[in-house]
């Protein structure tokens, strides 16, 4: 309920587009990713989770460097290196599935449990 | 409504509903779909915000990148004609819950920050790569020089000029990484002809 | 620093002409073409021969490969591009007395990619097999 009392404090819709809008949409992104990486067994569709989370925060560093020129190269660079390294990490990542995948002929992350106690 | 406004909306519904989307969908294709459509109208948020470097290396490693790597694990490990990870429904719904609830967290404490004081006018764009390529070889005067603004009450902070050879020089040794370790993974001996 | 979406135009010109190309042309057909259903024509297609196996099967570990391998190289030449801006002549950032240094950090850079090229290539990485 309070959401709704800020948005129409704030009054989103009328103003021209602000941080907020940007910060509103990366947070959109974070949290389908979050949500993703939780519901999902298939073990790529948790990777793909956490490329929608460092979508969002790569959201959230250009919208800042956008809208505090401060900022602007740091932001910049910040998302650069965000990109980058979400590249390795699928990668790495992939890579670890698919060795997964040989051993248990399954991509479920819920057959991972051999080091339970 | 300006065209700028009005490109935002349009960006920003379609990267929402490819997020839910990839959030929402229940078999794995289509899932890398939706996380295709997202990313890709990302790269179009950059280019709405003035990164136009940024946008290009969305478009250049993220779509064009990273999504080959996701789909050829999709290709690689599909098991059955139709892969599907169906969810249960007292499960969607505690996901559902949690997740509306942490939008809200976060929308309610994003809506708090204060906007920086100085006024941005929408077309503002960003510094060219020129000026990144500068920061990233270790030129520190390539930032601007300016005070750190945006903190409660109008404070304001001399910023420290920072460059970044230091992470640009350790990308390189972690594409190493990468390449060697990947490939060395996906190599490793394969018990699927032992076990079959 | 000021940013004019005129500088999009023609992406965005392209953009609709090619959405609205990709939805014209089938919608056309569907609407005014005849349509006369055979066995032959419901057929799947496979350039010409009779199509071989599932649609979905399991690809080879070795495309894997590749895609890595273009992908490290695709994050590689990104970020060769921001130094190429740096050094056009009029206007350039890096101070003169600093260019050498440039020159050799960008080697650097390389050199540790190049390490990695020879180590997959010993490995056998390219081998197609």
């Amino acid at each position: 309920m309070n959401f709704f009392l800020f948005a129409a404090e704030t009054n989103l819709l009328q103003t021209d587009i602000t941080l907020h809008h940007y910060l509103l949409l990366g947070a959109i992104l974070f949290v389908c990713g979050i949500v993703c990486m939780a519901t999902k067994r298939n073990a790529i569709g948790v990777l793909m989770g956490v490329e929608l989370v460092l979508n969002g925060a790569t959201v959230n560093f250009v919208s800042f460097a956008h809208f505090n020129p401060t900022f602007d190269i740091e932001g910049q660079i910040f998302a650069l290196f965000v990109i980058v390294m979400a590249a390795a990490e699928a990668a790495i990542a992939l890579a670890i599935v698919l060795n997964f995948y040989n051993n248990h002929f399954t991509v479920d992350v819920d057959a991972a449990e051999e080091l339970k106690g | 409504m300006t065209l700028h406004a009005a490109l935002f909306y349009i960006l920003a519904t379609v990267t929402a509903i490819s997020a839910i989307g990839v959030a929402v969908t229940s078999n794995i294709v289509r899932a890398a779909t939706w996380l295709l459509f997202a990313l890709a109208s990302t790269a179009g948020i950059y280019f709405l915000l003035g990164a136009d470097f940024l946008g290009a290396t969305q478009l250049i490693v993220y779509v064009g990148g990273t999504m080959i790597l996701v789909v050829f694990g999709v290709m690689l490990t599909a098991s059955g004609p139709f892969v599907n990870m169906k969810v249960g429904a007292a499960e969607w719904a505690i996901s559902l819950a949690v997740g509306l609830l942490l939008y809200s967290v976060l929308a309610i404490v994003l809506l708090q920050i204060e906007p920086p004081s100085r006024n941005i006018p929408p077309n503002h764009t960003l510094l060219p790569s020129k000026h990144i390529g500068a920061a990233l070889l270790g030129s520190s005067s390539s930032t601007p020089e300016a005070k750190v603004t945006g903190l409660r009450g109008g404070q304001f902070i001399p910023r420290t000029r920072v460059s970044y050879l230091l992470p640009f020089e350790i990308i390189s040794v972690h594409l190493l990484v990468v390449l060697i370790g990947a490939a060395y993974l996906a190599r490793a001996k394969r018990r699927r002809e032992d076990v079959a | 620093m000021d940013f004019f979406l005129g500088t999009y135009y023609p992406v965005f010109m392209y953009l609709v002409v090619v959405i609205g190309f990709a939805i014209a042309a089938p919608l056309t057909a569907h609407l005014i073409a005849p349509r006369k259903v055979t066995p032959v024509k419901q057929m799947p297609y496979e350039s010409g021969m009779d199509p071989i196996g599932d649609a979905r099967m399991k690809f080879d570990v070795k495309f894997y490969l590749i895609a890595i391998l273009f992908l490290v190289f695709d994050v590689e030449l990104l970020f060769l591009y921001p130094w190429a801006a740096t050094n056009q002549t009029t206007g350039s950032l890096i101070p003169s007395a600093f260019k050498d240094v440039v020159f050799w950090e960008i080697q650097a850079f390389l050199l540790t990619v190049v390490v990695a090229y020879i180590y997959a290539w010993r490995k056998g990485v390219f081998k197609w097999r």
